[in-house]
């Protein structure tokens, strides 16, 4: 049985005549060469593509591609949806359905990304088409169900239509009449809501499929609503179609007067345009009339004429009905081996029909099998995309490790500021420790002072200690056993006493006056009574009570012995330590009669001493820790002594020591 | 033969002592002259020809060095004499002189005084007074020169030549470019208090080594030096840090 549904669906794919000829072409060739709107030039293409596909496939897909790539560099997604989906419908006319198929997903794809749903429902449709021209049903009605799904939520009732009617053709190719009829007829009431004019090969496809449940008389009602639609909008070829299927539905009713009616208008209206197909289908029912009315004679004019009609036309389908026509006619004739003859013919063509089918059917399934390598192809970058996904995703984990570690570096920071505050807070705390440790600082440097004070004594004797002993060596190696006692004890003496106040350095004036004689005693006796000394002491001044630092005096009485007198030639050397009581301070004087400070020095320097004796400096220094904590100045005065000619006159030391006043320390 | 002495010496009582302890410690010596100042120092030593001179580092007016500056001839043995450790010290080491301390030591006496008797090279003397003279002056490291007393006589080495000292007991060896080795009856720390001013450094018990000899620092096996003789040198675990700092600051 032929499926009459097939034109219909076929429309889509075949070129929606232009009226226009080149005019049109001009006219739009014009377009895109001036206007200023990439828009109108994009859709100027679209339309030449259109116009060209049923012409010409490949000047067709160059439109195609030129409105895609316009679209493109302009980010227009309308233009590139309707520029893939144009070159798909473009290669399903050619046959070329994988490639109709990819180009369809990408349109669909750009489609759904733009979020254009009426584009995204085009292209389930055109996908639904695809697959069923494949005769893979399942899958183009999972396409079709998608659109349904799409025009539901859209709430388009046209749109519901249209896909109504595909499902339909669909349902009745896979022989479900009556899931068929139901969306027919859905598909109808949608058309109507939409307030579309409805189409009339609507109601030709109700009626072909009621004609084939045998109920003629509802299938007339429907081929005589759409044969009036086709009559007013002056469609040819559908009325002729609609007409010869109502002469067969008359025919099957046995109405065969107003079978062979219709049938012969329609002929002679065929004839007029030249309908060929039509004519031929036309022929084939009025001679199948007239075989059912046993006018054989008319009935083997109609069967022959479409015999030859169909031959011309090479249309398999249409000659093997014909000898199957002429067979049954000259069965009537009693013409039993002519019969046979056609009948012959008939089975040959209905092979050949059938060879024809197989073959069809076998590149259907090298289509298919194309169509599966494309899946696969399509899978297969589908899984590729999944990688690079799958990178990016890496990617992502990598800049979360980023954010995390930066977290945690904003965290501890903040942790530090936390401490920072922390500390601010407990500063006061801090303050009043500081200021316990400040005092202890304090003890701490006095304990240095008095550590430092014994240090620097203890780098003042040696000079002094061995001196004394080469002393004593002398008197023993002279026999002097008296001197040697003596200067043994008296030695003896100066170093106990130096050893005793190690612990305080702090000695009474007196302690000090009395070792400043033993020490005057041994110089004495080591420069064998070379000078003479006198010692004075004011009597206001408590000598034991008041207190001065250990040996502080005694360097600067070697100092006028070694540098001063001994170099001098003079007979009388003598040096003067006086010791006197001023307001709040003591004043100590050590003068002395030999060469001076200038001789001294130029002494010194022969013997290339670079710095003021060891002595000296110690001295000087335990001076200023008198200053500090007395709070008045230790000053030391040097005087150069002259005679009346000019002559220098040794040197008068004076040291000013700060001392409170008497019994007060 | 009598050796002939001359004591510098400007207090008194250390002249009588010096003189009292040679006269009756030590035999065959001949006093000759005495000096108190510079002046009387030179005058009596040009004229009285002495075999030793025993010298006090200070004097009045001057030391013992402007004595020896304004001789001409220095071919005579000294001793030098101090009563405390004196800057000039470290000088008469370098040209290896022997000095006594004060209150002299009689045992130290008579040692350095039969020394002095027993040597016959009048010429090496010489050398060492010269060498004295010029470690005087302030000569800078590379241009110096250490007297080494070893049993064959004195050697007069440059500092710069002087790749390691090694103590060997009480003596210390010496190892000196391009491959001597000389054993001197010094121990190790007696160098190192010379040479440590002068780019050495004791980096180990055993081992003073010129920094400027090092070849390389080797890490392993413990670590060691490996000195430019191409010996390897210990190096003291505790000294390894100060060592390097040192190397960097060369």
């Amino acid at each position: 049985m032929r499926k009459l549904l097939l034109p219909a669906v076929l429309a889509l794919f075949s070129s929606i005549y232009c009226q226009g000829q080149t005019g049109v072409v001009d006219s739009l060739e014009n377009i895109i060469a001036t206007t200023g709107s990439d828009s109108i030039r994009i859709a100027a293409m679209l339309k030449l593509g259109v116009y060209y596909r049923s012409r010409n496939f490949d000047t067709a897909r160059y439109f195609y591609q030129r409105a895609l790539e316009e679209s493109q560099h302009h980010g227009y997604a309308r233009g590139m949806v309707a520029a893939y989906a144009g070159a798909g419908v473009t290669y399903g006319m050619e046959g070329e359905y994988p490639q109709a198929i990819i180009h369809f997903e990408k349109a669909l794809a750009k489609a759904r990304e733009s979020n254009i749903p009426d584009l995204v429902f085009n292209q389930y449709n055109s996908l639904g088409i695809v697959y069923k021209r494949l005769g893979d049903y399942p899958r183009s009605y999972e396409w079709y169900n998608k659109a349904m799904a799409l025009a539901d939520s859209l709430q388009d009732p046209l749109k519901i239509a249209d896909n109504q009617f595909s499902i339909a053709v669909l349902h009745d190719m896979m022989d479900e009449p009556d899931k068929a009829l139901t969306l027919l007829r859905e598909s109808l009431k949608n058309y109507t809501k939409a307030g579309r004019p409805v189409m009339s090969n609507i109601y030709n496809s109700i009626g072909v499929i009621l004609a084939k449940a045998n109920n003629y008389d509802s299938a007339l009602h429907y081929y005589f609503i759409a044969l009036e639609m086709d009559r007013k909008v002056d469609k040819k070829e559908a009325e002729l179609i609609v007409m010869n299927n109502i002469g067969n539905a008359y025919r099957k009713t046995k109405r065969y007067k107003e079978a062979e009616k219709i049938l012969l208008d329609a002929l002679h209206e065929a004839e007029k345009v030249r309908l060929n197909q039509a004519k031929a289908d036309i022929l084939y029912n009025l001679s199948k009339t007239y075989v059912a009315q046993r006018q054989t004679d008319l009935a083997l004019e109609y069967a022959l004429k479409m015999l030859d009609l169909s031959k011309s036309l090479g249309s398999f389908l249409q000659i093997g009905e014909a000898y199957e026509v002429l067979s049954h006619i000259f069965e009537q004739k009693q013409d039993n081996t002519t019969a046979l003859k056609y009948y012959k013919d008939f089975k040959a063509y209905q092979d050949s029909l059938f060879n024809q089918n197989k073959t069809k059917e076998f590149k259907t399934q090298q289509t298919m099998f194309d169509v599966y390598k494309k899946d696969q192809e399509l899978a297969k970058q589908e899984l590729e995309l999944t990688y690079l996904n799958e990178k990016a995703l890496l990617d992502k984990k990598w800049k979360f490790m980023l954010k995390a570690s930066s977290a945690l570096l904003l965290f501890t920071l903040l942790l530090l500021y936390q401490r920072y505050r922390h500390r601010l807070r407990h500063n006061e705390l801090l303050k009043s420790k500081n200021a316990v440790i400040v005092s202890q600082k304090q003890h701490i440097e006095e304990m240095n002072e008095t550590l430092e004070k014994r240090m620097l004594r203890a780098q003042m004797n040696p000079h002094f200690i061995f001196n004394s002993l080469s002393s004593i060596q002398h008197f023993v190696t002279v026999n002097d056993k008296a001197s040697a006692l003596k200067y043994l004890t008296k030695f003896s003496n100066l170093l106990r006493s130096v050893l005793e106040t190690s612990t305080g350095v702090q000695v009474t004036l007196a302690e000090e006056i009395e070792l400043i004689k033993i020490y005057l005693e041994l110089e004495s006796l080591r420069f064998d009574n070379e000078f003479k000394y006198e010692i004075k002491v004011d009597q206001r001044l408590d000598i034991y009570n008041l207190e001065i630092p250990l040996l502080l005096i005694q360097p600067y009485i070697e100092n006028a012995i070694l540098h001063g007198l001994l170099p001098s030639a003079k007979e009388d050397k003598l040096l003067n330590v006086t010791f006197e009581a001023t307001d709040n301070a003591m004043r100590v004087s050590i003068e002395d009669n030999g060469i001076g400070r200038k001789a001294a020095q130029v002494i010194k320097e022969k013997k290339g001493y670079k710095k003021q004796s060891l002595g000296m400096s110690v001295t000087q220094k335990r001076l200023e820790m008198l200053e500090k904590n007395k709070d008045t100045t230790a000053a030391v005065t040097v005087a150069d002594l002259y005679r009346d000619n000019g002559e220098p006159e040794g040197t008068r030391i004076i040291i000013n020591i700060p001392q409170p006043i008497n019994g007060e320390s | 033969m009598n050796l002939r002495v001359v004591i510098v010496e400007d207090e008194k009582h250390s002249r009588e002592t010096l003189k009292n302890l040679l006269m009756e410690f030590c035999e065959n010596i001949d006093i000759v002259g005495f000096g108190g100042t510079v002046s009387e120092a030179v005058e009596t030593i040009r004229k009285s020809f002495p075999d030793l001179v025993f010298m006090d580092i200070e004097l009045q007016t001057g030391t013992g060095f402007d004595v020896l500056k304004e001789l001409e001839n220095l071919n005579f043995e000294v001793i030098f004499t101090t009563a405390f450790e004196h800057y000039a010290i470290k000088a008469i080491k370098f040209s290896s002189i022997d000095y006594l301390l004060k209150p002299i030591d009689i045992e130290e006496l008579q040692n350095a005084v039969e020394k002095a008797r027993e040597r016959k090279d009048i010429k090496e003397r010489t050398q060492q007074l010269q060498l004295l003279m010029k470690n005087i002056g302030n000569i800078p490291s590379d241009k110096k020169k250490i007297c080494l007393a070893t049993s064959g006589g004195l050697e007069f080495i440059n500092l710069q030549d002087i790749i390691f000292c090694e103590a060997d007991g009480s003596y210390t060896n010496f190892y000196i470019a391009p491959d001597k080795r000389l054993t001197v009856s010094k121990n190790l720390k007696e160098y190192e208090y010379l040479l440590v001013d002068h780019n050495f450094m004791r980096v180990h018990n055993s081992y003073l080594i010129n920094l400027f000899e090092v070849k390389r620092f080797v890490k392993s096996d413990g670590g060691y030096i490996l000195m430019n003789n191409e010996k390897q040198v210990s190096i003291s675990q505790n000294k390894r840090e100060e060592f390097l700092e040192r190397m960097t600051m060369l």
